[in-house]
C-alpha cells in the first residue's frame, strides 16, 4: 500500500534525523500549516486500568474482583486483545478497535504528570498549564504556547463555553461551544449592533475578546450552514463528544488547525460497572465521538493528530463501593492517520503490587510533557528550543507516535 | 461629535448678569456633579455588595448610611422579599412548605417503593412510579432555583443573598444525578446555606457535613469502616477549609476518612434505630457507631482522642480554626468580593479577623467592606453570569414592584455556562474574570442582553401597562448614562429611539460587565 511506503521512508527520513543530517527534521513533518491538532480532555480522571487493561497481570483479577474485564476471549464482553500483554475495553469494539487495526491509535500507559497531588482541580490545571508540578506561573497553557512556536501561526480554537486554562496566553484563542443548535445568519440590524458593540469596546482590555466573539461566530455559521442534516445521517441522537464530532471535522477541515474539548463525569467513585455500566456507557460514547471524527475528517485524517489526556489515573485496587479513588499515573491515547499505531508505546512495568505507586496506583513512567514534546517535535518539526518554550524543563522523549 | 446644549443663561447679553450666571452655573454644575459623583459611587458601592442597583435599593441605602444597611444585611428578622406578592410566592412553593425532613422521608419512602421486587406484571406500573417521581423530584429542584432567582431579584437583604450564593458555590452540590439530591437541594440551600450565610464559619461547617446532600454528594453515605471512601475526607480538607496548599498529606486524607466513617444519611421513617445511633441536624443525618472505625486517629499532627461522633466534632472544630482555613477563605472572600488577586496584606488582615473572631462571617465582611482595597476596587470586579443575569433583570425592572416570573433566568445561566445548583464539580464555578471573559462568553453574554431587553422575554404578567427601563427614565439619566464612557454614550444616543436595542446596548456596555 502506498500509505506504508510514505510512512516507511518517513521513518527513513526520521532515522536521518536522528543521525544529525541537518534540515531533514523537517522532512519528517507534513507540509508546514497543513497539521491539525486536537486535543481532548477527560475531566474527572477516567479509569485508564479498566481501559487498557493489564489483562496479563493476575494481580489486576486480584484487586479488582467485582469490576476487571475478562481476558480476551470469545465472550462479547471480555477484553479486546491488543497486545500479549494488554487489552481494549469490549464498549470500544466498535469505534476504537478499527482505528487500532488500521494502526491509527497508539497508547502509552504509565504516563502522567509527576506529582503527588490527587486534586482533581490542581492536576487539570497543571496538565493544561503544562509548566511541571512545581510551577506556580498560569499565565499560558501549553497549546497557547504551542501555536505561538509555529509558523504562520496556525488557527485555534476551544470547543468549550470557556476558554480553558490550556489555551490561555499571548496567542489570542476563541472558543465556541458547537453542541447547541443552529447559528442563525446575521440580519442587518443585527450587524449594525454590532458594529456598535465593537465600537464600545474600543481600547477597552475587552476589545479584542469581544471582535474576536463576533468574528468567530460568523466564520463557524458560514462553515457549518447546512451541515446539520448531512451529518446526522438518521443515526439515534448522538451524546457527548458524537455529537459535537462532526461540527468539529468540518471546522478543522476548513478553517481552524489546533482544537481543543473536554468531556466531563470520569469520576467513578461508587458503582463504576465492568465490561458494562458507567464506565463502559462514557467509553463507549467517547469512542463513537473519536470515530466519527476520524469519518468526516475524510483525506485530511493524514494530517490529524488527536490527543486525549486525564488529570490522572486510578486507585488500581477498586474501593468498597465497586468504583475506583484519585490514582496516579494514566494512559495517553495518540490517534491520526499519521500515527504509528497499533502499538503500546513507553516506559512501561508489569502491573504487580511491588510495582504500584504509594502501594495504590499506576506509576507515572513517562511525563505527558516529554511524550508531547516528542511527538510535536516530530509532527511540526519544531527545534530543541521552541519545544523547551512550549514544555519548560520537559526533554523530548520521542516514544515513536509519528 | 456630541451635540452642544445650550443653556439659556448662555445667551445673556448684560456683561455682569452673564459673569454672575456663569459662578451661579459653575456652582450648580459642581454641586450637582459632587452630589452625583456620590451618588454613583454609592450605587457603585451597592452593586458590588449586591446582585444590582435598582432605584429602590439606591434610596435604601442613602437613607438608611451604609453602617446601617450593613447591619441589617446580618438580621435574621427581615421579610422574605421585598414585594408581598413576591413573598406569597415564595411562600406557596411546595417546595417551602415541605421541610427538610419530610422530603427525605418522602423521597426514600418512594425509592424503597421503587426497589421492591415486583412480578413481571406490575413492571409496567413500576415505570409509571419511577416517571411520576421523576417529575416530583424535578418540580421540587425547579421551585428551589425559582425560589433563589426570587429571593435573588426582590430580597431586602441583597447581601445575605450574594453570600448564600458564594458559600452555595464554595459547598457545591450538584442537583442532578440522585432522588435524593434532587429532593433536598432546596433544603440545603435554605436552612444550611442561607441559614448560616452571615453566621460563624464552624457551625456553617457542621451545618453542610450533617446534611444529605453534601453526603450523598460527595459518598460519604458510603464511607464505612473496611469500605474506605475518601471521596469527602479530601474535599473537606481541600475545597471546604485548609485548601489546597493547606498544608495536609495524604496520609491525613486517608485519616480523616476513617475519622468520617458512619456518617450518614438520616432514616426519618425508620422508627427503630441502631444502638447508639446519634441523630444530627434533627434527623436528617446519623451517625452509625458500627459503621465508624473505632480508635484514636491522628490528624494533622494531631492525635484526636475522642471517639465516634466527638472525634467527628473534634476533627471539624480543627478544620474550622485552623489558620490555613482563615486564609484560605479570606483569600476567597477577597478574590469574590475584591479583586481576582487580592492583596496578601488584605488576606492577612481578614484572616486575622477570622481568628480572632472564632470565623464570624459578618464581622470578617465588616473588615472587607470598610477597606481601603475595597473603596478601590469598586467597578472593576469582573460580572461571573449570575450576576450579570440577576442585575441585568433587576435593572430592567420598573420602579413599580412586579411579580417576575423567572424561569427564564435559569435558561440564560445556563447558555452562560452557570446554571443554578449546576455545577457538576465540588470546587463550585471559578470566581475569576478569566473564566468567563472569553471571546465565547462575551458573545453569548451579548445574545443574552438581547432578550433580557425585550419585555416579554421577562416572562412579566401582561396587564398593568408595565414598561421597562428606558432612555429617558430618570434613573438612566442620573445614574446610568453619566458613568459611562464617552463611546458608549455616543451609541446609546444613537440608539434612543429605540428603546429595545437602548436596552440591549446599555446591557452590553463595558460599564455594564463590571460590579
Amino acid at each position: 500500500m502506498s500509505d506504508w511506503n510514505r510512512r516507511d521512508s518517513l521513518r527513513w527520513l526520521g532515522g536521518l534525523a536522528a543521525s544529525g543530517w541537518p534540515g531533514v527534521q523537517l522532512l519528517a513533518a507534513p507540509a508546514a500549516g497543513s497539521q491539525r491538532l486536537l486535543v481532548v480532555m477527560l475531566r474527572g480522571a477516567y479509569d485508564a486500568t479498566n481501559t487498557l487493561i493489564p489483562y496479563s497481570s493476575s494481580f489486576y483479577y486480584e484487586a479488582r474482583p467485582n469490576l476487571a474485564i475478562a481476558k480476551p476471549g470469545s465472550d462479547a464482553l471480555s477484553a479486546l486483545e491488543l497486545t500479549a500483554d494488554w487489552g481494549l475495553h469490549p464498549a470500544l469494539r466498535a469505534s476504537l478497535l478499527p482505528l487500532w487495526q488500521a494502526k491509527s491509535l497508539a497508547f502509552v500507559p504509565f504516563s502522567g504528570l509527576e506529582d503527588p497531588s490527587r486534586s482533581h482541580f490542581e492536576m487539570q490545571d497543571k496538565i493544561e498549564f503544562g509548566r511541571g508540578s512545581r510551577s506556580n506561573d498560569y499565565s499560558s497553557g501549553f497549546l497557547n504556547r504551542l501555536a505561538a512556536e509555529l509558523s504562520p501561526t496556525p488557527r485555534a480554537l476551544a470547543f468549550t463555553n470557556t476558554l480553558p486554562p490550556i489555551f490561555r496566553g499571548s496567542v489570542r484563542v476563541p472558543n465556541m461551544a458547537l453542541e447547541r443548535g443552529g447559528i442563525p445568519p446575521v440580519s442587518s440590524q443585527e450587524a449594525l449592533q454590532t458594529e456598535q458593540i465593537v465600537r464600545m469596546y474600543q481600547d477597552t482590555p475587552l476589545a479584542a475578546p469581544v471582535r474576536e466573539g463576533f468574528d468567530t461566530r460568523q466564520r463557524v455559521q458560514q462553515d457549518l450552514a447546512g451541515e446539520m442534516e448531512a451529518a446526522s445521517r438518521g443515526a439515534t441522537a448522538p451524546r457527548g463528544l458524537a455529537r459535537s464530532a462532526p461540527r468539529i471535522a468540518k471546522l478543522l477541515r476548513d478553517s481552524y488547525r489546533i482544537g481543543f474539548i473536554d468531556v466531563g463525569r470520569w469520576d467513578t467513585h461508587v458503582a463504576q460497572g465492568g465490561a458494562t455500566g458507567m464506565l463502559a456507557d462514557r467509553l463507549s460514547e467517547l469512542g463513537d465521538g473519536l470515530a466519527i471524527l476520524a469519518r468526516e475528517l475524510g483525506d485530511v485524517w493524514a494530517h490529524t493528530t488527536v490527543v486525549v489526556v486525564s488529570e490522572f489515573g486510578r486507585t488500581f485496587r477498586e474501593n468498597g463501593n465497586r468504583g475506583t479513588d484519585h490514582g496516579h499515573g494514566s494512559a495517553l491515547w495518540v490517534l491520526g492517520g499519521s500515527v504509528r499505531g497499533g502499538r503500546v508505546l513507553g516506559e512501561q512495568v508489569a502491573s504487580q503490587p511491588q510495582t504500584l505507586n504509594d502501594n495504590r496506583d499506576w506509576p507515572v513512567l513517562n511525563d505527558y510533557r516529554a511524550v508531547l514534546a516528542g511527538l510535536f517535535g516530530r509532527w511540526y518539526g519544531l527545534s530543541p528550543a521552541a519545544l523547551a518554550r512550549v514544555f519548560p524543563g520537559a526533554p523530548p522523549q520521542d516514544v515513536g507516535l509519528i | 461629535m456630541m451635540a452642544h446644549r445650550d443653556p439659556a443663561w448662555w445667551n445673556l447679553r448684560r456683561p455682569h448678569w452673564r459673569t454672575s450666571a456663569w459662578v451661579f452655573g459653575l456652582l450648580v454644575l459642581f454641586w450637582a456633579s459632587w452630589v452625583h459623583a456620590g451618588e454613583r459611587e454609592e450605587a457603585l458601592w451597592l452593586q458590588r455588595l449586591s446582585f444590582g442597583v435598582t432605584p429602590q435599593s439606591l434610596a435604601d441605602v442613602q437613607r438608611t448610611g451604609r453602617e446601617a444597611w450593613l447591619a441589617q444585611q446580618w438580621r435574621r428578622d427581615m421579610p422574605l422579599a421585598s414585594v408581598p406578592a413576591v413573598q406569597a410566592r415564595i411562600e406557596n412553593l411546595k417546595v417551602s412548605q415541605l421541610t427538610g425532613l419530610q422530603a427525605l422521608a418522602q423521597v426514600q419512602a418512594q425509592r424503597a417503593l421503587l426497589r421492591e421486587r415486583t412480578d413481571p406484571a406490575s413492571a409496567a406500573m413500576q415505570r409509571k412510579q419511577r416517571k411520576q417521581l421523576r417529575s416530583e423530584l424535578d418540580a421540587l429542584q425547579g421551585q428551589a432555583i425559582q425560589r433563589t432567582l426570587l429571593r435573588a431579584v426582590y430580597s431586602p437583604q441583597p447581601l445575605r443573598e450574594v453570600l448564600t450564593w458564594f458559600w452555595f458555590n464554595h459547598f457545591n452540590v450538584v442537583a442532578e444525578g440522585d432522588f435524593v439530591l434532587q429532593a433536598m437541594v432546596g433544603d440545603y440551600e435554605q436552612n444550611v446555606i442561607r441559614h448560616h450565610a452571615t453566621g460563624r464559619f464552624r457551625d456553617l461547617l457542621q451545618a453542610v457535613a450533617t446534611h444529605p446532600a453534601m453526603l450523598v454528594y460527595l459518598n460519604n453515605d458510603r464511607n464505612v469502616r473496611g469500605h474506605i471512601n475518601e471521596n469527602y475526607a479530601r474535599e473537606l480538607m481541600e475545597l471546604h477549609t485548609l485548601g489546597v496548599d493547606g498544608g495536609y498529606t495524604q496520609q491525613d486524607v486517608q485519616q480523616l476518612a476513617r475519622i468520617l466513617t458512619g456518617l450518614s444519611v438520616g432514616r426519618p421513617g425508620d422508627s427503630r434505630l441502631p444502638d447508639g445511633a446519634v441523630s444530627l441536624s434533627g434527623g436528617l443525618a446519623l451517625f452509625l457507631p458500627r459503621r465508624h472505625e473505632p480508635g484514636p486517629k491522628t490528624l494533622l499532627g494531631r492525635t484526636l482522642d475522642q471517639d465516634g461522633w466527638a472525634q467527628i466534632e473534634q476533627a471539624l472544630d480543627m478544620l474550622a480554626h485552623h489558620p490555613a482555613t482563615a486564609r484560605y477563605i479570606s483569600l476567597k472572600l477577597a478574590r469574590y468580593f475584591v479583586a481576582d488577586e487580592p492583596s496578601p496584606d488584605l488576606v492577612q488582615r481578614l484572616s486575622r479577623r477570622f481568628l480572632d473572631t472564632e470565623g464570624d462571617i459578618a464581622a470578617v465582611m465588616q473588615t472587607l467592606v470598610n477597606s481601603p482595597e475595597f473603596a478601590a476596587s469598586l467597578g472593576r470586579k469582573f460580572k461571573d453570569p449570575v450576576h450579570y443575569v440577576v442585575s441585568a433583570v433587576r435593572l430592567m425592572l420598573p420602579n413599580d414592584p412586579v411579580e417576575l416570573r423567572v424561569a427564564r433566568l435559569q435558561g440564560w445561566l445556563r447558555q452562560l455556562d452557570e446554571p443554578l445548583y449546576g455545577r457538576r464539580t465540588p470546587d463550585g464555578y471559578p470566581l475569576v474574570a478569566s473564566a468567563w471573559n472569553g471571546s465565547g462568553q462575551m458573545t453569548q453574554r451579548f445574545e443574552v442582553a438581547q432578550q433580557i431587553a425585550k419585555a416579554q422575554h421577562l416572562d412579566l404578567p401582561e396587564a398593568g401597562g408595565i414598561r421597562l427601563l428606558g432612555p429617558q427614565d430618570e434613573f438612566s439619566q442620573r445614574v446610568w448614562l453619566p458613568g459611562l464612557s464617552s463611546r458608549s454614550r455616543e451609541v446609546l444616543q444613537e440608539a434612543q429611539a429605540h428603546p429595545v436595542v437602548w436596552r440591549r446596548l446599555l446591557l452590553s456596555t463595558p460599564e455594564f460587565m463590571f460590579r
